[in-house]
């Protein structure tokens, strides 16, 4: 039945243009900020691009814009109705389309990470491999948490504009260093790639964290996605 | 339930004291059975025929009562894929195509998949196969989602949300015969529809709501058309409407009579002695007829009707139509408000 399930948000993804078009404008930013940093011959490229455009907006946009092509642009409810009329449970129906969301996020956000950790790495910048791996590894992780983060949004409103409502959230509260950004994917994303903790908080707290929040927003979405 | 206690009569789907969490089916605890069969349940929106399929289907949340489908809650597993729910505007994934659609369908019911043609040809709508979703209009997309839900080995509840209207007009005048296959097959059929005429034509019997109360069940609409208060009407497309109207005025059998855009509607008190003295105004006109049809009473007469019939007055209503019916003094009839 998963399999089955899987086929509408694939689908959705692969045959929606719209879905593509924000894909394709955010994953180009962020190629040409490392293009521009690589001709800027900058020190510590990749870890200006990574902290700054690729942490702060590309994984946000990125995920924001596949969670809104897997679930067709309105609420997570919605997008699981037509399962549901076949006799599909709503919650496995809800659960497939977010889990769907986050491994694509997360996939997605993983390469371009790597990509752009090696077009615009620098000679301060840690040694090339490793720093694709911990750019990569981030990038994952910030990506699930994002999508998670956004898929529990669109259960919230009859068009699912919650997701837009917790994308500026996470852009407000995560900006600094205060307690708040511990709730926030963005201030955790940010320690993980090397800028300012949220409140102190190490790396592999960060990491943990960034894995908690993805986990706790997607139960949240299928949890509120269950019932009619 | 087992397919055994269904064969046994007992009611596939079973409502009491059912009371929703929102209107307006969240004050009257609704009771009520439907066993297989073709059964409408006849209302607007705001009285909630919608909103009564949907509960059925499991889809909206019950406040109070006891709801069983098949012998469980309507979101039991085992039951969910053998409900099929079609409302209005129905839930297709718009990415995919409509072959796509209905292998999805069959695999989450857990039926065999079988060729999109030989699903969509009963409704004459087997072009649609491969086009998508998103392109079809809503009353292509109507008929795609019934044809998935009569056509599913696996469904034995279908709910129909005004099955009749905004359809895809290929589909449409094969739905009647198909839904009464389904039944006959040992499917419930559930039907909501704010048309009396769409109740009459497709459904076996009638249960009438008001402002989601259960005004009452009527067995036939036809029998029930005796008892309204505004009788029984016929529409006539003849060849010289004007004779018909002088001659059916000088039949005492009629009631009333009118002539609208070139159609003659006559009211009587019964269904045979209208259609009696309607024939013999046309045999003495000597007109010819194109169409003839009886009218279905409106929705508020039915809603009259049944509750009389409900409390216990149907004897008078049988008076008054037995005095409607006896014979009068020839005088020209009145003419119908229009």
């Amino acid at each position: 039945m998963i399999a089955a399930l899987a086929r509408v948000p694939v689908v959705r993804l692969a045959r929606t243009p719209r879905a593509w078009l924000p894909l394709a404008a955010w994953t180009m930013l962020g190629v040409a900020m490392a293009l521009l940093a690589r001709s800027e011959h900058a020190p510590n490229g990749a870890d200006h691009v990574l902290v700054g455009a690729f942490g702060a907006l590309v994984v946000p946009l990125l995920a924001y814009a596949i969670v809104g092509g897997a679930i067709g642009g309105g609420s997570l409810r919605a997008s699981v109705a037509p399962t549901v009329a076949f006799g599909a449970p709503p919650a496995r129906s809800a659960g497939v389309t977010v889990g769907f969301a986050v491994l694509v996020a997360a996939v997605l956000c993983a390469g371009l990470g790597a990509v752009l950790a090696a077009l615009a790495h620098g000679v301060d910048d840690p040694p090339l491999v490793r720093d694709i791996l911990v750019s990569a590894y981030a990038g994952a992780l910030g990506g699930a948490a994002y999508a998670a983060l956004f898929a529990m949004g669109a259960s919230f409103g009859r068009r699912g504009g919650g997701r837009t409502v917790l994308l500026v959230t996470d852009w407000l509260l995560g900006a600094n260093s205060t307690a708040l950004a511990l709730l926030t994917p963005r201030g955790h994303l940010r320690n993980v790639l090397g800028g300012a903790p949220p409140w102190g908080l190490g790396e592999r707290g960060s990491a943990i964290a960034l894995v908690a929040l993805a986990l706790v927003f997607a139960v949240a979405a299928v949890r509120r996605t269950r019932r009619p | 339930m087992s397919d055994a206690s269904d064969m046994s009569g007992e009611p596939v789907v079973a409502l009491r004291g059912l009371v929703s969490r929102t209107a307006p089916l969240s004050r009257a605890g609704l009771t009520i059975a439907w066993g297989v069969g073709l059964h409408a349940i006849v209302g607007t929106v705001a009285d909630g025929g919608p909103l009564l399929l949907a509960l059925v289907a499991g889809r909206e949340r019950v406040r109070a009562g006891e709801l069983r489908v098949l012998g469980h809650a309507p979101d039991d597993a085992s039951v969910r894929p053998q409900i099929a729910l079609v409302p209005v505007v129905p839930p297709l994934p718009e990415a995919m195509r409509v072959h796509e659609v209905l292998a999805l369908a069959a695999s989450l019911r857990g039926e065999p998949e079988r060729p999109a043609a030989e699903r969509l040809a009963p409704l004459g709508i087997e072009a649609l196969g491969p086009r998508a979703v998103r392109s079809l209009s809503l009353e292509e997309a109507r008929a795609v989602a019934m044809a998935e839900a009569i056509t599913s080995t696996r469904v034995r509840v279908l709910l129909l949300d005004e099955p009749l209207a905004g359809l895809d007009p290929r589909a449409a005048g094969r739905l009647p015969a198909l839904l009464r296959a389904r039944a006959s097959d040992g499917a419930a059929v559930l039907i909501a529809t704010a048309s009396v005429r769409d109740a009459g034509e497709l459904a076996d019997d009638h249960a009438v709501l008001q402002a989601g109360a259960l005004v009452g069940q009527a067995a036939s609409l036809d029998a029930l058309s005796a008892f309204t208060p505004a009788g029984i009407r016929m529409r006539v497309l003849a060849s010289d409407p004007q004779a018909l109207v002088a001659a059916l005025a000088r039949e005492p059998e009629i009631e009333a009579v009118a002539r609208r855009d070139g159609v003659v509607v006559a009211r009587g008190g019964s269904a045979r002695s209208l259609a009696q003295a309607v024939g013999r105004a046309v045999l003495e006109a000597g007109v010819e007829i194109v169409e003839m049809r009886l009218e279905p009473p409106s929705l508020d007469d039915t809603r009259l009707a049944v509750a009389g019939i409900a409390q216990g007055t149907f004897e008078a209503a049988r008076a008054r139509t037995a005095a409607s019916t006896a014979p009068r003094p020839s005088t020209r009839p009145p003419e119908i408000a229009s």
